[in-house]
């Protein structure tokens, strides 16, 4: 046993470093269903889309899957495909880590997730481990990198396309501006809208942006799928191309750009210097400090999706609201679950590709909370999320207007 | 047909499963040494019929099933004990069938969790009272009423979950599905009493640990939540045990729940609160020594409540030290345990807080308020007379809270903190059974007993053989063929 142990170790040694971590999980399941709040305002989470959106066995959700790496790690069992595809159903949203037993109150400090620090990490390290076994990712993600790492995106474009929908002549091709703009690689191939619409923004709130032609996909996907070799070639080449641009701070309007470049990145780029910054803080700023007037409020009741990798990975939630609060004629109203309480849209981790169906039924149940608020518009930021609700919304036939965040206030102004 | 091929036909292949990647997940419950066992196939039920199905398709390849609710079990009872056993994740049974107003009852299918039952109950005004065990937010209503559970709120003044089991639907070892309580008429639709058409054999099923049957269908009492609600918290420099005891007789002789309102009575023994002052895990309570008590008491109006808060305070302050409190921020428990997040985790977050490196080997059971400070003693001799067997185990024994059960008894959550040491768990697990066997000695009740409690009870000949035969033949009758759950008390 010791020998298949030490064997077993070495194959997954990512997961080896972290055991205490994930031997800190005593297995009491707030992962499963955790009720929030007191008495008088009860809310349960359904917190993950995978558990209650799968054949729900307990592998399906954090404490299940804390025990399947510690059955690994003592070589009970193998990596294997079937292990892998189980693993990768999750959208790695993060909701586990924040409804880890938590006491919630500053006071008390009686906390298992402080231990486990961020569950999110582990599951992606478990990843990184069964591709380095072979039996990682999945057939079709595959088939994504194989295209990627031609044309460094995951949309099977042509590089030479990325930037298609700017003119050639854009002003914004030159260089010298105090923001570079990550376009990214939905809003550079699918929602070509939401970057026109955040340019036409900041030329109004006179931010001088610069766009650069050798910018590649963030590697978010590569990142949240284990592929860390090519992740960090992507990583390596988009550091250069920005060192090159003489400009220190970065704006995406992607929230997964945004969680890549301002949370990974720095983790394997050496000399990173640069801020990053989410169109929204950007606007946000620009509403408070004059910049930008407010002329049209919009009307009609808003709602407000928290995208995982801007809300629960980097705790960006005040931005988007203020700016809502800004332009709204009418009211604003939360949807049940929000904040660190969100559910996930469905589409991160790599679940869009791999698991489209089950992406489409998690984005459809979002779209009926947010219908529960009697909402006109859901809003987010994040291309990544809006393209999957805008899915949801079609295929339920909800009324719901799915929109980016940056193009009602291109409507207010 | 094979036996995994004919399961599938009851349940559909996406809630059956045999590999290895997800059987193994159901290998553990909470407790952390006792061996982990993973389960030939896991299935998902989601009706009784099923259930029933499944059983019975069990009686055919005599093959052992493991019904199993949240997996919260700490000792031993939600995991398999051999490695042929088929569990059943009762979870996918979690459907509110019923919220009646007019009978005060709501009915469940045994794998909603409690949490979640009182999610959707609280929005209407209403709560089970007993809010589940402790471990709260996930733990099933099945599970709940296998073990008498508390823990979870509310002991203080509703007592053991199973007390408020008004309603049950079993499925027996047979596959044979029977209703209990006042439905065991074939007259009566909506269950209201438990009590009912002669002997209570609703009992047999309830704290049987899961044995005589599987729980699809429970009924249970709802109550309207008070909308005022206080609590405070008090330090006890010396003689906590008695004085803490003192504090809750006192508070007996004035009415306790019924007069005073009195929700749930927690009791920190000197040890316990050294634990979590030296981790400064309330920063608040600084360095003090003694044992704390906390009090959460309701009512429905707010001058009751006011005069209810000045009769217990008075109480409290002629037994304590000092206040804890009042606010949060000084020290007091009780906002946070009552109208924060406190009240579905009170239990199983004392042991997450100790991360990796310790386990906790739970010997928790019931005993008389009248005899607890004796008790007390007695566990703090046998730490001291089992001192060289725990240093060598590299463990410790102690009472993590005392905490009050109706208006007679009390909730010990005792046990031994262990180092997570692969090598020395033979070692704990042998410590944890003697502790179980002095318990039981001393007069101590197991209700949660899982595979090790259920064990000692028998090995240590604790039931007389009279009473065991009779347990014996009343298990022939409902699960003749011992599928389900084999092993638990010696079955």
């Amino acid at each position: 046993m010791r020998d298949e142990m030490s064997i077993m170790t070495e194959k997954l040694k990512r997961l080896s470093e972290l055991e205490e971590r994930i031997l800190s999980c005593i297995g009491v399941g707030d992962c499963r269903n955790a009720l929030k709040g007191p008495y008088s305002k009860p809310i349960i989470e359904i917190s993950c889309p995978n558990r209650e959106h799968g054949s729900g066995f307990e592998v399906h959700f954090a404490r299940g899957r804390f025990s399947l790496a510690r059955a690994l790690l003592d070589g009970r069992i193998e990596p294997s495909e079937g292990l892998a595809e189980e693993v990768y159903r999750c959208t790695l949203c993060g909701s586990c880590r924040y409804v880890c037993n938590n006491c919630e109150n500053p006071d008390f400090i009686v906390n298992a997730r402080e231990n486990i620090e961020d569950h999110v990490e582990i599951w992606e390290e478990m990843r990184a481990d069964l591709v380095d076994a072979g039996v990682a990712p999945l057939p079709k993600h595959k088939e994504i990198f194989s295209h990627q790492e031609k044309e460094h995106n995951p949309y099977f474009e042509k590089h030479s396309d990325r930037l298609n929908w700017l003119p050639k002549d854009s002003l914004f091709l030159k260089p010298g501006g105090e923001y570079l703009f990550f376009v990214g690689c939905t809003s550079a191939y699918r929602l070509n809208d939401i970057s026109r619409t955040f340019l036409d923004i900041a030329e109004q709130a006179n931010l001088k942006i610069s766009i650069s032609p050798e910018e590649w996909c963030c590697g978010s996907v590569n990142f949240r799928t284990g592929v860390e070799k090519l992740g960090k070639e992507t990583a390596q080449h988009n550091a250069e191309t920005f060192k090159a641009t003489g400009i220190k701070k970065i704006i995406a309007t992607c929230a997964g750009c945004y969680r890549t470049l301002k949370i990974d990145y720095p983790k394997w780029i050496e000399d990173w210097d640069f801020e990053v910054l989410h169109s929204i803080e950007v606007i946000d700023e620009s509403i408070q400090n004059g910049k930008i007037k407010i002329t049209n409020k919009i009307p009609g009741i808003i709602t407000y999706h928290d995208p995982c990798h801007l809300g629960r990975h980097a705790e960006l939630y005040d931005a988007p609201r203020r700016v809502i609060e800004a332009i709204k004629r009418d009211e604003f109203i939360e949807m049940r679950r929000n904040r660190a309480n969100a559910y996930c849209c469905g589409a991160g981790g790599g679940v869009k590709s791999g698991f489209p169906e089950f992406a489409l039924e998690v984005a459809i149940e979002r779209i009926k909370e947010a219908e529960e608020t009697g909402a006109e518009w859901l809003t987010s930021t994040c291309p990544f999320c809006l393209g999957n609700l805008k899915d949801a919304a079609n295929a339920s036939g909800s009324k719901i207007k799915v929109v980016d965040l940056l193009e009602l206030v291109k409507k207010a102004i | 047909m094979a036996l995994y091929d004919e399961l599938v036909n009851i349940v559909g292949n996406k809630y059956c499963t045999d590999k290895d990647y997800i059987c193994v997940s159901y290998s553990r419950g909470i407790d952390p040494c006792l061996p982990e066992i993973t389960p030939q196939i896991v299935l998902r039920p989601e009706s009784t019929v099923q259930v029933a199905e499944i059983i019975k398709i069990a009686n055919k390849y005599k093959t052992p099933i493991l019904p199993r609710g949240g997996g919260c079990g700490l000792m031993g009872g939600s995991k398999p004990i051999s490695e042929e056993t088929i569990l059943l994740d009762l979870t996918r049974m979690d459907k509110i069938l019923d919220i009646n107003e007019d009978t005060h009852t709501v009915t469940v299918q045994c794998g909603i969790s409690w949490s979640r039952l009182n999610a959707v109950l609280l929005d209407k005004g209403y709560y089970t009272g007993n809010m589940g065990p402790g471990s709260g937010l996930t733990a099933s209503i099945g599970g709940g009423l296998s073990h008498h559970s508390g823990g979870g709120g509310g002991c203080a003044k509703y007592g053991k979950c199973t007390e408020h089991c008004v309603g049950l639907e079993v499925v027996l070892g047979t596959g044979e599905i029977i209703t209990l309580g006042s439905q065991e008429s074939k007259f009566i639709e909506n269950p209201f009493i438990r009590f009912a058409f002669g002997p209570d054999l609703m009992g047999i099923f309830l704290g049987d640990n899961g044995i005589m049957g599987v729980k699809t269908q429970a009924t249970l009492n709802i109550f309207r939540r008070p909308p005022y609600y206080s609590g405070k918290t008090f330090y006890i420099e010396d003689d906590s045990y008695e004085k803490s005891q003192q504090i809750v007789l006192d508070m007996m002789k004035l009415g306790w729940s019924k007069e005073l309102g009195i929700y749930d009575f927690f009791f920190y023994p000197p040890p316990s609160v050294m634990g979590i002052t030296t981790d400064g895990l309330i920063e608040s309570w600084g360095d003090i020594k003694g044992g704390v008590i906390f009090y959460v008491h309701e009512a429905f109006d707010e001058q009751v409540l006011e005069r209810t808060s000045d009769v217990l305070e008075g109480i409290a302050k002629k037994h304590s030290t000092r206040e804890l409190g009042p606010s949060p921020e000084e020290g007091n428990i009780t906002d946070w345990f009552y109208a924060e997040q406190g009240h579905w985790q009170i239990y199983h977050n004392l042991f997450s807080m100790m991360g990796p490196d310790y386990f906790v080997a739970t010997t928790e059971f019931i005993y008389p308020i009248a005899k607890y400070p004796e008790m007390l003693y007695k566990l703090d001799k046998w730490e001291e007379d089992h001192h060289e067997e725990l240093f060598d185990a590299d463990a410790e024994s102690g009472v993590g809270q005392v905490y009050m059960l109706n208006h007679n008894c009390c909730y010990f959550g005792t046990g031994i903190n262990a180092t997570s040491d692969e090598d020395l768990k033979e070692d704990v697990i042998k410590l944890w059974k003697e502790q179980f066997e002095f318990i039981l000695k001393e007069g101590g009740v197991l209700y949660m007993c899982g595979q090790i409690g259920s064990h000692v009870i028998i090995d240590s000949r604790v039931y007389s053989d009279e009473y065991y035969n009779f347990f014996k033949g009343v298990k022939e009758v409902t699960d003749p063929n011992h599928i389900i759950s084999p092993g638990k008390f010696r079955f």
